[in-house]
Formats: C-alpha cells, structure tokens, sequence
C-alpha cells in the first residue's frame, strides 16, 4: 500500500480536534484548539496550519483532509436554517405536523412536541396522485406546479423539498417537480424525496427532505468556503467529510445531502474504536464513551459497528425516544444516556439518590471545578472516592478543590439520606453506573445479543474510570482503557479511510497543539474484570476498583 | 447471603432500576421474537413481575394504559384456580377472561412462576394483543359475549415446560391467523422466561434469598408518593358527569364522584349507565385501569408504578352498569366507554387542582375503521385504520393535533396501509376549526377519506363515538367539533355499524377536536392571528369564539 499523510479534523460543540497520519515516518501529531461558532473554518485553517507547521511537513503532501462536524445537528437543534417550502401530495400537507401521533412520555400530559420544520403556511399541495405500484392515479399538472413555485418564491422561500405519495417508488412526479421548479426558480436548491430517502413511510421521507433542504443552503455555502480556504493554503489533496454511517464522502456528494453528515461525529468515534477493536484483536466489542453531559454505547462485531437506517434528531427531550424528528439516513447505531462526569446527584420525590440526566455542563461545571458549581456531580463523587487526582485533572492544568465538594455533598446528600460521605459518593458513582448498565443491557436486548461475549473498550474524559464498574455489571470479562480519549473522533476520521497502519499513541487530555508521540504500539491496557458477584455498596463492599 | 430488611436510600433506587430494566428487556424479548404487527407496531402489550405473593413489583416502562394494574388481579385468579403450592418450574397459565383481565377477548394474559434455588420467589406477567382471536373480528354490536370470540378460562398451556397439547390445538383451531396467534403465544413465554432469568440473576447478584423484603420497600415508597400526591389536595367530593353517543337510544353516562379524605382517594361511578346488550361495556379491571391511571399522570407521573401506587385509590362501580357489568356482557368495544373515564377524572380534578389536569380529548375515545375483504390478488386482508383526533388543551399550552389520550396507540404510515389493501387514501389533513376554543386551544382532529379500489365490496366495521357529544371544554373552554362519518353519496352509516363499502365507493371520517381550557376572549390574540394564517382557525371562528377580526 502506498504510504500517506492525513488530517483528520473534528469540529465539536466545543473543541475542534486534529489528528495527523503520517504512514512514512509512523508517526501521528495531534491537536486541539477552541471551535470558531461564527465560522468553524477559522478554527480548521488555523489548527491545519499549525499542526503542519510543527510536524513540519508542507502542506501539498497531504494526501487527504477528512473532517466531520456538528454543523448539521446544531443547525436543527438551533432552528437557524434556510427557510423552507415544501411541494406534496393534495391532502397529505400536514403529514410532516401530525407525525406518528404518538405520544412519547405516556405519564405527561403537558408534554411538548417538536415544531415542524416546515410551518404550514409554507407547506403547498399538487393535485397528483400514484399507487402504492407507481402506477399514476392522477397525473401531475405542470402548471399546478409552476403555480405552487410562484407563490412559494413569493413567500420568500431559500431552499424546497418535494415530497409526494409513493415516491420511494415511482420518482417521475417528483423529477417533473423539480423540472419546472429549475425552469421557474433556478439556482434554488431542491431535494427530492425519492432522491434523499427512497423508502415507504411518507411522514419519516419527507421530513427527511425537509431536513435535508433546511441545513443545504448553509451547508453548501460552508463547505465551499472551506474547500477555497484549504486550496489557498496550498491543499492539492482531496477534502473529505464524514458520513453518519461511518464512510466518508466528497464535497459534491455531502452537498447534495447534507443530512447525511448529521451524524458525523460519533460516527467517527465509532470507526475509531473499531479500528482499536482490530488492533486489539477484539472481535465484540462494546465501545463506551463517557463524557461530560453524557454516555454513548455502540456495539462493533468483526471490525463494523452496529448500523441503523433511521435517526432521530433535535429532541425536545434528549433522551427521549420519540420526541425528535426521524430521519431516513445510515447511521452508526449507538445509544446515548444522561450520564457524564457533570451529571448532578439529587433526591427524589421518594427520597431516593437519582443522578442525571441534568447536567452540570461545563460551566458552571462540576462543584470540583471551583466555578460556582454547587450540585454534587459524578466527577465530584468520582474525585472523593479517589478514582480521580486532584492534582493531575487535565495532565494537571486544572487543580480541582476537595473541600468545597465536601461541604456540597454533604449538605445535599449525604445528611439528608443519613449517609456518611464516602457512602454518598459511593451511591452516586455506582448509581450512574447502573444507568448506563440499564441502557446498554436494553440496546444490547433489542438487538437479540448477549453482552458477556462482548469486551469493552473505555473511552472520554470519565470513561476509564467507570468502564470496569459498567464492565462488571454487564459480566463482561474484558475491559480496555485505551488512554486516547481527546482527538478519538479525529482519529476515526482518519482511520476511517482505510485500517490506519501507523500505530495509535495515547495521552491525557487535552495535548497541546501538535504533541509528537513516540510511535510505538500501546494502545490498549488490558484489565480482567472479576467474575465474581457485584455487590451494592451496602452489601459490606466499597465500589470495585479499576485496576491501572 | 442474608436476607436483607431494610434498604438505604441508595441501594434502594440501584435495586429498583434493576427490577424495571428486567421488566424492560423482558418487554424487548416479547416485540422481537412476535409475529403480529399489533404487538410490533402498536406496542400493544405489557410485561409485568410480581412477587410471591403476587403483587406488583415492577412494570416495562412503556407498557400501556389499559393494563396498568391488571395483572396481579388476573393472577389472584390463577392462584384461586391453581393454589401456590401446586406451580412448578417451567408451567405458564394462559386466560382472556375479560372479567378476570383485562376487559375484552383479544388480549392474551399469562403468568408463570419465577423459581430460585428451589423456591417460589415470584411470577412473571404478560399481557398482549392478539391478532386474533375467533368471533366477530373487532366490532362493537355484538349482543353477548360469546359472538366476540373464544374465551379461554385460566388454564394450564405449559406444564413443566411441556406444551399441554390439548390446549394448544383447541386454541388454534378456534383463530384465523393460528401461525401468527401461536407466535405470539411463544413470544410471552419467552418474554417471561427472560424475566426469570433476570431475576435469578439478580438475587445472586445482590445475595438476597427472595423478594419479600425489597418488596415491601419498594412498595412502601411508591404508595408514600402517591399518598404525598394526595394529602396535597385539599378534602373533599368533587364530582363529573360525562356523555357519549351510547348505542342508539342508549346514551352513555358517567357519573364521577372522587373523594378526597386526606391521603386516601375514592371514585365511585353510582348513577352511571347501565350495562347494555352491546359491546361498549367495561368490566371492572379496565374501568380500574383507566381511573387510576389519569390520576397518576396529573398527580405522581415520575414514580415508577407498583403495587404500592394503587393501593390509596379506589375505585367502585356499580354492579350492572356500563362499568362493572354481569358476565357474559359484551365488552369487545370497551375503549369506546373506558376511554371517557379520564375525561370525568379531569373534570372532578379541576375543581380541586385545574393547574394539573386537561381538557377533555376528541380522542377519547377515538375513531377506527376496520376493513376486511379480498383484494384485487384475490388474498384476504384485515385493515385497521389507526388515527386519532385531537388531544384537550392545558393550564399551560394548547392541544395536541391528533394524539391519543388516555390510550397511545399512534398511526402508521399512509403508504403502508395503501401497500397492503386495496383502500386509497385521498386525504389526511388536519381539521380546521375542530379544536376547542379556549385561552389554551383544543387540539385539531383530522379529516380522512378512504377510497376501495378493490372490484368487490368488503366488510366495514366502525367504532366510534362523540357524533352526539364531543370534547368538553375545562375552565370556561369551549367543546371540540363532533366527529362525523359520511359516505360519498353522503349518507350516513351507523357509527358503531358492521356494514360494507362498495367499489369505488368514499368513506369520510371527520374526527373530534380536544376540548379548550380557559376562557377564549383571553386567548393571547397574537396566537389566534398565528392559527389564522396558519389555517387551525377559520377567520369566522376567530371572529365568532375569539371576538378577534382578522382582515383579509
């Protein structure tokens, strides 16, 4: 095989993380820098630069940059995209509002419903109509259309979706839409739904369309810019992005459907801890994500993670199944909970510890942190019990304070539940623990799979210290820490494109801009977690340790 | 091991989320290994486990409304029929008694002992929806029961984990679809024998020897919240009357009277209908099911439901009336009587909490549609049409534009439904003016019309109600439209009518908005402008109930 050098670039919420592949010298240089919200491109010119600039490698080398982003999903979560006007089927107008007329929380009645992305107002029938053959019921009258297309282009629209009755099956209404959408709006972006998502189910298709023409307008706009600022710089390699399924793809393809992208991220971070699967010979694994605000689990059996054809985006509820918008796209298939370092510990109504889903968030952050947090979270109860050091949280570059995290969780929690300190912290760090065991043992039961066949893999800033307590509670027999939590979703971008031969290096987090690694294999630590029976806190035993 | 008494705050919350995670997955067996698409796509079933003595511990998160409660009761039956000490590993009894359920034939109930080194420490619950079970597919004209179907009374369908032969055959030779009703048999068993699992699992996890203790616990806390629930009401008799269509000259009415007596509560249904020679009666269990469960919505939503959430309300009606009938009534279309109880619920509520409570649903209850014939391949189909009108508004926001409440059986895709019959759907739209009006708006019913294309007619069963009397508003809210059904020559059949639809012939069902809360002329005339431009209101309406004129 040819040897290479690659980018991978991750643009998050909040950090835009880089990796560089070099295959000649088996070397990999990463980075990390604050992301640009105006403009994530100044955050990538700027990090691609310097991480060039100190691996000291110039930039027409580089024979590819693969980047994923959350651009898609905060667009949909924000409501800040185009305005959009969708063309369908007479009587079918309000299939994007009325949904699966389900509710999504059977005990409340105040429960709210995601709006939908298209305001009815916006939303213009056709007389046209096929059967579920593809055979035409009504034909479609080009000057109904044109009509339609006036008054939408008088409503002001930026972009439009079509999407009609049985069109995952018979896609010439929709082609002849699109026609004289080109002749009497030209320049306007449309999509299809035939074209977006061919499958039976016209609530999930054209919403997907809908979506889909709701995040192009901006999303073309960014990714040619960034493709000029990348050719400026001198790229005369090929620019990437990362699908939600775990593949990547050109700029052409990822314009056309964006929506695709919306899942680009943790996707990334599925390939990756696939790839740490293949280097460790693991053929089941459970990858384990433990962040901040939450915990994602994704299956990988023989190299692939589990992959679904449907995502719900934009929730009203985060982590509630049913209260967001689904779309028709591959997606990597994880599950993610409210559970993080920042979820906070409370009492319930009954008197009971509950930790999560709220978070703390980075800020005001965890009590530890000393920024006016003042709700005991998981890291707090994490640093009491000693998994975590004081003096080295972030490679050190954070000194966290013990006393103030005392003095929280114990007016709190502790003398409320009559509980001494090291049994509160104890209850919150094991509770977390059995929320995601919970979670994961459904995803895993849903899918007809036995976790004990599977090893796990720990990775973000609070995985490795709750993957053996979770590994433990799932009877898994192996767990791995791979010590790479920071730049492990740029690391999928780049590993992505084809099984990364350098060898993966690990550091904590964050590195400094371009951190050279010696490059020699070290990824994954290997704990046996014991076999013997889990025991609450209260059954005589502190919670298990992690072996180093 | 010890057998544990008492629990800490933190053991307690690790223990119980574990038991409701086992009935969870137990549920996630149950939908992937059944056959039918009621159970798949409708979620149409419940799993439940109960200690030894046969209580609730805990249930599947997403089990539905209608069982809520039920199956400790079908269970007292089991062990009346069969004493405790008579069980043995591997057995599984199987009923649909109505009476001893819960309410109609369709749904399958069963239960069968969880053994742990030896001894009896619990039983495992399944309730789910039968794609068939004989009788009269799903109508509500029926004059007694046994028309509605196979009534199969607590019996043995496993012994030792051997299939009781006898049963098995009668059953099937009695259904239409035996494949899949047998599929759907095993899929219990097996959901149950993943409880069992789990929970052997379980006590050796935690060292415990049996349940006794940590049921009690568990037990004890919810009953607390829902006692806090209630003590924070103030006392008192707050009562309700609700009316629906009935059958024909028999007009339903529900009289409420829901007493507060510290952290005690009690309905009592005295002066409701009597029991009718059609299938809108509902038995016992499901007017239980369907008090006790919109109480819990408004008052204690978050705690997870055992035994202990029911035990400080109850729940009387009397013997003979469209609530608690006398066997052998018919009860096919229950929904169509149990479904109004949340309704009278709310409007005793409001008089005491209206900050928790909503409006009464033009889905409650709502319209279905049931088709059934040969289509143009000659094969035969059964379609039921799922769609729902629209929910009551709230204290706090409007309605919801078609969704059900108390019951969530959702609607599945147009396309779908098309692909499997011969019926065209030539519209599905939301339905101006349908929603109450009200500082908070009731939410829109639906406008459907259904067209065969199918060269012979088929059969057509409808189920509906509120043509007469639709959605009650709440706190000076205005009522939702009424429901109506028409053909396209615009007659206009029995709404709870088993007749045909001819080739090329149009069904048009309008279903029933949700009722208003709160006084229309406070409504924030901003959002009567947005319901105008958007089409919920008509520029009349807006003039008419909202005294707000909008120019063209």
């Amino acid at each position: 095989m040819d040897k290479r050098i690659r980018i991978g670039i991750d643009v998050g919420g909040t950090f835009t993380d880089f990796v560089l592949v070099d295959e000649f010298t088996d070397q990999i240089h990463t980075g990390k820098l604050l992301t640009t919200p105006g403009d994530p491109s100044d955050a990538i010119l700027a990090g691609t630069e310097r991480l060039l600039r100190e691996a000291a490698i110039d930039v027409g080398r580089l024979h590819s940059v693969i980047h994923g982003t959350t651009l898609v999903t905060n667009t949909l979560i924000e409501r800040k995209g185009a305005k959009v006007g969708l063309i369908t089927t007479k009587g079918f107008r309000d299939t994007l509002e009325m949904g699966r007329e389900i509710r999504y929380d059977l005990y409340d009645l105040m429960f709210e419903k995601p709006e939908p992305i298209v305001p009815r107002e916006l939303r213009r029938e056709v007389d046209e109509r096929l059967d579920p053959a593809g055979q035409v019921l009504r034909p479609l009258r080009p000057d109904d259309v044109r009509a339609v297309a006036r008054s939408l282009k008088d409503a002001g629209v930026e972009a439009i979706a079509v999407s009609l009755m049985h069109a995952y099956r018979n896609d010439a209404h929709e082609l002849a839409v699109q026609q004289v959408l080109a002749a009497e709006l030209p320049g306007l972006p449309v999509t299809l739904s035939s074209a977006v998502a061919p499958e039976i189910r016209e609530y999930e298709r054209t919403n997907t369309a809908c979506v889909n023409a709701y995040v192009q307008p901006l999303m073309q706009r960014y990714l040619a810019r960034l493709e000029q600022r990348l050719r400026d710089l001198g790229l005369q390699g090929t620019l990437y992005v990362m699908l939600s399924g775990g593949g990547i793809s050109t700029l052409r393809a990822a314009e056309a459907f964006p929506v695709r992208l919306i899942e680009s991220g943790p996707a990334a971070g599925a390939m990756a801890a696939s790839y740490y699967g293949l280097l460790t010979g693991s053929d089941h694994l459970i990858s384990f994500d433990m962040g901040g605000t939450t915990a994602k689990m994704c299956l990988v059996d023989d190299g692939r993670p589990e992959h679904a054809h449907e995502f719900e985006a934009a929730r009203v509820r985060r982590f509630r199944k049913g209260s967001g918008l689904p779309l028709k796209v591959p997606v990597v298939d994880l599950i993610e909970i409210g559970a993080g370092g920042g979820s906070l510990a409370r009492i319930d109504a009954m008197g009971l510890l509950k930790v999560g889903p709220e978070s703390a968030g980075a800020e005001p952050g965890p009590v530890c942190y000393g920024r006016g947090g003042t709700q005991p979270t998981v890291t707090d109860a994490d640093l009491l019990l000693g998994y975590l050091s004081p003096d080295y949280f972030l490679g050190g570059e954070m000194q966290l304070v013990r006393g103030a995290v005392e003095r929280a969780l114990e007016t709190v929690i502790a003398r409320p539940l009559g509980l001494d300190l090291t049994a509160a912290a104890a209850g919150i760090h094991s509770i977390v623990n059995e929320n995601m065991a919970a979670a994961t043992r459904m995803y895993i039961a849903e899918k007809g799979r036995d976790p004990r066949r599977y090893a796990m893999i720990a990775f973000g800033g609070a995985g490795p210290v709750h993957a053996y307590g979770l590994a433990k509670l799932l009877k898994l027999n192996t767990c791995r820490g791979s010590t790479i939590s920071t730049g492990r979703t740029s690391t999928g971008c780049s590993t992505t494109w084809r099984a990364m031969r350098a060898p993966c290096c690990s550091r904590p987090a964050p590195m400094p801009l371009a951190s050279r690694c010696g490059a020699r294999p070290t990824c994954a630590m290997s704990a046996r977690a014991s076999r013997s029976p889990c025991r609450c806190p209260t059954a005589g035993s502190g919670p298990a340790r992690s072996t180093p | 091991m010890n057998t544990r008494t008492d629990f800490d705050p933190v053991t307690l919350e690790i223990l119980w989320s574990r038991l409701i995670s086992i009935t969870d997955e137990s549920a996630a067996a149950l939908l992937r290994t059944s056959f039918s698409t009621i159970v798949r796509e409708s979620n149409d079933f419940t799993t439940v486990l109960m200690d030894a003595e046969g209580q609730s511990l805990a249930e599947n998160t997403a089990g539905i409304p209608s069982f809520v409660g039920i199956l400790p009761r079908t269970l007292a039956h089991f062990l009346e029929r069969f004493p405790k000490e008579t069980w043995r590993p591997g057995d599984c009894v199987i009923t649909n008694d109505p009476w001893m359920a819960t309410g109609h034939l369709p749904d399958i109930t069963m239960a069968a002992p969880i053994f742990h080194r030896g001894k009896l420490v619990g039983f495992s619950g399944s309730v789910a929806h039968s794609p068939d079970i004989g009788g009269s597919l799903w109508s509500s004209d029926c004059r007694e029961l046994y028309e509605e179907g196979l009534r199969i009374p607590p019996i043995r369908f496993l012994r030792e984990g051997e299939r009781c032969q006898d049963v098995f055959d009668f059953i099937l030779g009695n259904v239409r679809l035996p494949e899949q009703v047998l599929g759907d048999l095993y899929a219990q068993v097996t959901s149950q024998q993943v409880c069992a699992r789990r929970l052997g699992e379980f006590l050796d996890d935690v060292g415990m020897v049996d349940l006794t203790a940590l049921s009690r616990a568990l037990q004890s806390r919810a009953e607390g919240a829902m006692r806090r629930a209630i003590e924070a009401l103030p006392d008192g008799v707050y009562r309700a009357r609700v009316e629906a269509d009935g059958f024909d000259a028999d007009e339903t009415r529900i009289e409420c009277a829901l007493t507060v007596d510290g952290a005690k509560m009690h309905v009592d249904y005295a002066g409701t209908s009597k029991q009718i020679d059609r299938g809108l009666n509902c038995v016992m269990n499901y007017t239980y099911a369907y008090t006790v469960y919109p109480i819990k919505c408004a008052l204690d939503p978050l705690t997870p439901r055992n035994e202990g959430s029911y035990r400080s309300v109850t729940v009387d009606a009397p013997l003979g009336s469209i609530l608690n009938p006398r066997y052998p009534a018919p009860c096919n279309a229950r929904q169509l009587t149990g479904h109004l109880l949340a309704g009278a619920v709310y409007g005793a509520l409001a008089q005491a909490v209206p900050d928790k409570v909503i409006a009464e649903c033009g889905s409650a209850p709502t319209m279905r549609s049931v088709y059934s014939g040969t289509d143009r391949q000659g094969n035969r189909f059964t379609q039921i049409l799922f769609a729902s009108g629209g929910m009551g508004a709230g204290p706090s926001q409007d309605g919801h534009p078609c969704s059900a409440f108390p019951t969530n059986t959702g609607a599945g895709s147009i396309e779908a439904f098309e692909s499997i019959s011969p019926l065209i759907v030539w519209k599905k739209e939301l339905r101006q003016d349908s929603g109450g009006a009200g500082k908070q708006r009731g939410g829109l019913g639906q406008d459907i019309e259904v067209e065969l294309t199918a060269p012979e007619a088929v059969r057509l069963s409808l189920l509906s109600d509120r043509q007469k009397h639709p959605a009650s508003g709440l706190v000076g809210g205005g009522p939702g439209a009424s429901a109506e059904i028409a053909l396209g020559d615009g007659t206009r059949p029995h709404p709870k009518s088993r007749t045909s639809l001819k080739p090329g012939e149009r069904l048009i069902m309008r279903y029933s908005g949700g009722g208003g809360y709160g006084d229309p002329h406070q409504r924030d005339p901003a959002a009567v402008r947005r319901d105008v431009a958007a089409g919920y209101v008509s520029r009349e309406a807006a003039k008419r109930d909202y005294g707000i004129d909008i120019k063209e």
